[in-house]
């Protein structure tokens, strides 16, 4: 008897482990569904109580209750290898938004290389209109025409004007900020951009890239949602300023909140909490105004958990705020 | 003819089970999957009624899961599962009828104490109960599609399999010690729903997991599609660079002859573009030479 009790309360004990690490591991995830998977080792520490109540208070089943305790320390072995895929499992929904970001990525750089592509092609196409012009040029400086000579002048400059304003020199986030421009206008909103990302922005492209179009997802979205919209017929507005410093490379996006997010009263500052559950580091106001962050800007999710495991990766920090109305959204990585 | 319809009707409960086994997953040979179920049950119940628990239990183990396992169609894993699963069926099944027994003050399986027609008579809430169960599975995994592979199928089998082990256990002792009382039934029906609900949401977290591995070759797929437009993008912006460079030229030799032709020197400005188109017939032939 002695031996099943001892057993069954070995199994119970290493469930138990076995239950907080699944718990700590599942930091992430919505509470919900952290619950949920809680049933797990749950069902399996019931069936090991069962087990040994059943021993206590009607004497029969020792073996039984034998069995039940060592197969509830091989669970205990075992569930940190079925943890790790139900923790895989948790981020389906996280995986797909990244994949969603990365097909509008592939999108606009696609449409990005083609136009440069185009634009790289056109150099002889350039030298032989720029040609017919000067002899044009040169025909009417020949027979003292003054006036033709500068309508000629006009058409050789206008074939070698300087190109369309480029966002930035990286090219990729140049193609983003471009796409995100347009995706911008489409929904009324507008956005000022003050980018200075170099080739080097301490991060492969496909992640700077992330970067930027969670923050100005989100951002969009924001300006986009319900009750969110420009106040007095005046339009949201996006800033979006981008610049290293000081061996730091620094993103700041800026924009209208949801009016319950912008209540001053209230105090509203510091980090939040997005809808996975994950905690967002911010200028550490108290729990409850972090609560409140977090139920008036329920569009910042996926997109700020991404943007805040890719920046971790680059020893740096991401930090929302949101007051009078204005959410900022900052994120600092090393370069 | 009480008697004889009492021994169809436990018969009819095996063809349900075949049945809800046949809707689970395609089998290869039905008929010979039928065959083989009713005869190990057939072979089960000839034990002494004494080890009729025991009998039961290995009725559970190798009928309801192996012997289906090996005639269905499909992945081994979505096949164990399946497996698990409809036995953890019969055995909730099971609990909850002697839940019933208990609850109406029947002892349990005294067949010899009770009635053939009162015996069919349960048998009909226990097979619609089964069929209920069966088409509620056939429609989950329908929807989750079980399938992983790997070492992650492998752990959501593993955790179903053990978890119906350590309730099957004291579900046999229910059979064995079934005078007991009634509260280790209350409890046990806790445990055993609880299990299930365990099973069923181990199915959903694979579908889960089965998305998040797609998504993620997605992705990879996706950033290796990127980096192709990233480098092609950087080859032709750096030749388009070489062309910015040129217009940058032209537009500061364009400002040289404007100002000789504000300040009237027509014949320096013509030879100053004298000079610019022949640098450009230069490189155009330049450039038709090197292709």
């Amino acid at each position: 008897m002695t031996v099943a009790y001892v057993l069954c309360a070995a199994a119970l004990a290493a469930l138990a482990v076995t239950t907080a690490r699944l718990w700590s591991m599942l930091a992430e995830v919505a509470p919900a569904r952290r619950m949920l998977n809680m049933l797990y080792p749950a069902s399996q520490m019931l069936a090991v109580a069962f087990a040994v109540w059943l021993v206590g208070a009607y004497a029969f089943g020792r073996d039984a209750a034998v069995f039940v305790a060592l197969l509830g320390m091989v669970c205990a072995v075992l569930d940190p290898v079925l943890f790790r895929s139900v923790l895989t499992a948790e981020r389906a929904d996280r995986e797909a938004a990244r994949a969603r970001l990365l097909e509008e990525q592939v999108a606009a750089q696609k449409r990005h290389a083609d136009l440069a592509q185009r634009g790289a092609a056109q150099a002889d196409e350039l030298r032989v209109k720029l040609l017919r012009e000067l002899e044009g040029l040169e025909a009417a400086l020949a027979a003292g025409d003054v006036a033709r000579a500068d309508g000629a002048l006009a058409g050789a400059e206008y074939v070698v004007r300087p190109p369309e304003k480029r966002f930035c020199e990286h090219p990729a986030v140049d193609a983003l900020l471009a796409a995100k421009a347009a995706q911008c206008a489409e929904a009324g909103v507008e956005l000022g951009v003050a980018a200075a990302v170099p080739l080097d922005a301490g991060m492969q492209p496909v992640e700077l890239c992330a970067v930027f179009a969670n923050a100005l997802d989100n951002a969009l979205h924001a300006c986009t949602a319900p009750g969110a919209a420009g106040v007095d017929g005046v339009r949201p507005r996006i800033e979006l300023a981008a610049r290293p410093a000081h061996g730091f490379f620094s993103l700041v996006v800026r924009n209208p909140c949801a009016p319950g997010a912008a209540a001053p009263a209230r105090g509203v500052s510091g980090g939040f909490r997005s809808p996975l559950g994950e905690k967002r580091r911010g200028g550490g106001a108290a729990g409850g105004a972090r609560a409140d962050a977090a139920a008036a800007l329920p569009e910042h999710g996926w997109g700020l958990s991404i943007i805040e495991a890719i920046v971790r990766r680059h020893d740096g920090d991401l930090s929302c705020t949101a007051e009078r109305g204005v959410f900022t959204l900052s994120a600092l990585w090393r370069l | 003819m009480a008697a004889f319809a009492e021994f169809v009707s436990g018969w009819l409960i095996n063809f349900v089970i075949a049945w809800v086994a046949m809707l689970l997953l395609p089998m290869r040979r039905p008929l010979a999957f039928f065959v083989v179920f009713n005869l190990v049950t057939a072979v089960l119940t000839t034990v002494q009624a004494s080890m009729a628990a025991f009998f039961s239990l290995i009725n559970l183990v190798i009928n309801y899961c192996g012997v289906p396992v090996l005639f269905w169609r499909g992945a081994l894993g979505r096949r164990v599962m399946c497996g698990l699963l409809l036995t953890a069926l019969v055995a909730v099944d099971e609990t909850l009828s002697m839940l019933v027994f208990s609850l109406v003050g029947i002892p349990q399986y005294r067949a010899d104490v009770l009635s053939p027609e009162f015996l069919t008579a349960l048998r009909v809430p226990y097979a619609a109960f089964l069929v209920a169960g069966g088409l509620g599975l056939q429609y989950l995994l329908a929807r989750v599609g079980f399938g992983v592979r790997g070492r992650a199928g492998q752990a959501f089998v593993a955790f179903a399999a053990l978890e119906l082990a350590m309730v099957l256990a004291p579900f046999f002792l229910l059979f064995y010690y079934a005078e007991s009382g009634r509260a280790p039934l209350y409890v046990f029906t806790g445990v055993i729903l609880f299990a299930l609900a365990a099973l069923v949401a181990v199915l959903f977290s694979a579908e889960r997991f089965n998305r998040a591995e797609r998504e993620r070759a997605r992705s990879r797929e996706l950033e290796d599609d990127l980096r192709a437009y990233l480098e092609r993008s950087r080859a032709a912006l750096l030749a388009s660079g070489q062309v910015a460079r040129f217009r940058h030229d032209q537009r500061n030799h364009l400002q040289v002859v404007a100002s000789l032709i504000e300040r009237g020197e027509l014949g320096e400005a013509r030879a100053y573009v004298h000079e610019l188109t022949d640098a450009l017939r230069a490189e155009e032939q330049a450039q038709e030479g090197s292709r």
